[in-house]
């Protein structure tokens, strides 16, 4: 099953959603309808977001809201091939330790969360 | 049904008339196999007839052979034994014979050449008499011998009679063997007439079937589907149709529907309407956007809020004085627009404003704030930057609840003021308070995800990169923050394409470029220079 609302075109499969294009207020509605209930009964909850070049926060409160849909099912939602612009969002929101993103083969999760790290260590020693 | 299939103009046919030819080929069908089967009947029941007619006639050879058989033993019994008996059977066999004669008569057409036969036979009978068989019976009578010539005599012309009976008997039996072929061949044909007819009948059946739900049931069960969907919520387009009744039914529902949505389109913009009167009101008591106090000497300040539809806004901002040493600035973004959102940020600022007046590090504000949201099961997430700025030394106390990153320019240079836990709302997390020293000439920058994500041609962001770079160079040329907002504000306006939709906030708080030396240090405030002392102190505590 495919849905397609604006810029976002959305590919159902057994186990979770690809994504293709933006996810902003306009589109949102409709991924929310795709992860409510969440695709799959059991097992990970995969979105593909490696054609997604854009996520704004509304965007990004349903994603954190299916997260936490697959939490109380005693499920993982996995947020996969995410792009820069969108680990860039997920980083300023600080989202990176509480959300399962599994990045794509450039760069992994761990490079990602010490590049945060050392940009607040860079701060810190500004103000030393 | 060639006009069914036809497009065009008349794109639409009454559902009726189908039905009315439908119904049609079926009467036809149903006169055809009865006139066939009527037919069929007819011709077995002839045929039954015409054998049975053959059966009798053939049993009427038999009694004739018989008659003639009888005749014939009589003539010698009563010669060789004189007994009137055997007379008396030559006599009786004339008369069955005659009778026997009579039956065969009018049935002879019924067999080819039985005509014929039937004539020898009386022929021949009637000479064996004439020359053999009444002689000799007279000779007796008279008491005179009968000579053997003429007892041969006899014999030959009674064979003659024997030959004529068999070519009746083979013709006879010829017909009815003939009859009997055509009785079982008008069976045959009757029980082909049958499965044709019932196969016919199965095949217009499947054919109905098939054309009733594709022009009755298949359409109400699109009707059926585009009502629901109109149920949900959801603009339908109208399947079409070729039948007349159902195109009728699917423009009436197609018209129901404009007008629901109409409808629902009325409301929303009265919901909007009231929505933004509401919001007005909160925008003429400058609650969003507010400096609480006079911006200290030695700074100066300058901000700015613009919402994305009208005057509902998710951002707010507020700075103000916590003591007279002490400044803060408080940027919040709300997930969502509207009067809830707008009413969500503000009670979110009043929430921080007392926390950080009580005393709370910016950091364990925001975990307040948290605590206090998730008390009053508020489902928004925010996103906010505290910054807390000693006035004196220039040292800042900052955290960052999942917010764009502010920026410290400095020389040219742009430092990221990053998160120091996430967004406020899905998650039980802990914020940590960070430090950083705004230098003379240094300006610090808060901003909101309007600016970087302001949409411009090909769809592209405004991206981070672009701020950076615009404060870099703008930062450099000593331009005071008003003039800094006024750029950034022309850069999302050059840069966006179409109507902005989300609020874009900016704030700007730059330090004076002072003479190179720090001035409180100059006036040697032995007070501020204490009480900075302290709140270093503290700060360190507070970040364990």
């Amino acid at each position: 099953m495919t849905g397609t609302d604006g810029a976002l075109h959305i590919t159902t499969s057994s186990s979770g959603l690809q994504l293709r294009g933006e996810i902003d207020a306009h589109s949102v509605t409709v991924l929310a309808r795709h992860l409510d209930p969440l695709p799959g009964s059991s097992g990970d909850v995969v979105i593909d977001l490696s054609a997604v070049g854009f996520v704004d926060s509304s965007g990004l409160r349903v994603l954190v809201e299916a997260h936490q849909r697959a939490q109380a099912a005693m499920r993982r939602l996995v947020l996969s091939g995410s792009s820069r612009p969108v680990l860039r969002l997920l980083e300023i929101s600080g989202l990176m330790e509480y959300l399962n993103v599994e990045t794509g083969s450039e760069t992994d999760r761990s490079d990602v969360g010490s590049s945060a790290d050392s940009g607040a260590a860079g701060s810190g020693s500004a103000d030393a | 049904m060639g006009h069914v299939a036809a497009s065009g103009p008349q794109r639409r046919s009454r559902l009726r008339a189908r039905l009315s030819i439908v119904s049609a080929v079926y009467l036809l069908l149903f006169i055809v196999s009865s006139v066939l089967a009527g037919l069929t009947v007819r011709s077995w029941n002839e045929s039954v007839d015409e054998r049975g007619t053959l059966r009798v006639m053939r049993d009427d050879v038999n009694a004739l052979r018989l008659a003639l058989g009888d005749q014939e033993s009589g003539v010698i019994g009563h010669v060789s034994s004189g007994n009137g008996e055997f007379l008396e059977r030559y006599r009786d066999g004339i008369v069955r014979e005659t009778s026997a004669l009579e039956r065969l008569e009018p049935k002879a057409d019924l067999v080819a050449d039985a005509a014929d036969d039937l004539d020898h036979v009386r022929a021949t009978a009637r000479s064996w008499r004439a020359d053999a068989a009444e002689p000799q019976i007279d000779r007796r009578q008279r008491g005179t011998d009968v000579d053997p010539e003429l007892v041969e005599l006899g014999r030959v012309r009674f064979d003659e009679v024997r030959a004529a009976l068999g070519d009746l008997a083979a013709d006879v039996n010829a017909g009815v063997g003939d009859a009997e072929d055509r009785v079982s061949s008008v069976g045959r044909t009757a029980v082909t007439g049958m499965l044709t007819a019932f196969g016919a009948a199965l095949a217009c059946t499947v054919l109905a079937i098939w054309l009733f739900r594709r022009w009755v049931t298949k359409p109400l069960a699109e009707i059926s589907g585009a009502a629901r969907a109109i149920t949900g919520g959801q603009l339908a387009a109208m399947p079409t149709f070729d039948t007349t009744e159902f195109g009728d039914v699917a423009d009436a529902i197609d018209s129901m529907q404009r007008s629901l949505v109409d409808e629902r389109d009325r409301a929303i913009r009265a919901y909007e309407g009231l929505e933004q009167s509401a919001v007005l009101a909160l925008q003429v008591r400058s609650e969003l956007a507010e400096e609480r106090a006079v911006t200290p000497e030695g700074w100066s300040l300058a901000t700015r809020l613009r919402a994305a539809h009208g005057f509902v806004a998710g951002d707010c901002y507020e700075t103000g004085l916590i003591d007279q040493y002490t400044m803060y600035i408080v940027v919040i973004d709300v997930t969502g627009h509207g009067a809830k959102a707008a009413l969500s940020a503000l009670k979110a600022k009043a929430q921080l404003r007392s926390a950080l007046r009580t005393g709370l590090s910016p950091g364990s504000a925001l975990g307040w704030l948290a605590q206090e949201r998730h008390d009053d099961a508020v489902d928004d997430f925010v996103t906010a930057f505290i910054a807390v700025v000693d006035v004196a030394s220039g040292e800042c106390r900052w955290a960052n609840a999942g917010h764009p990153p502010a920026l410290l320019v400095t020389d040219g240079s742009a430092h990221e003021l990053p998160h120091t836990g996430p967004l406020i709302g899905p998650f039980d997390a802990p914020w940590s308070t960070e430090t950083v020293a705004i230098p003379h000439g240094g300006v610090v920058v808060v901003y909101t995800d309007g600016l970087t994500e302001a949409r411009g041609e090909d769809g592209s962001r405004l991206g981070e990169v672009r701020l950076h770079e615009r404060l870099e160079t703008i930062v450099g040329e000593h331009i005071g923050p008003d003039e800094i907002v006024e750029s950034l504000i022309r850069m999302v306006d050059e840069f966006q394409v179409g109507t902005p939709t989300d609020d874009v906030t900016i704030v700007a708080l730059a330090r004076s470029a002072g003479t190179g030396r720090v001035p409180d240090e100059v006036a040697g405030d032995t007070e501020t220079e204490r009480r900075t002392t302290d709140r270093r102190r503290q700060v360190r505590s507070t970040l364990g």
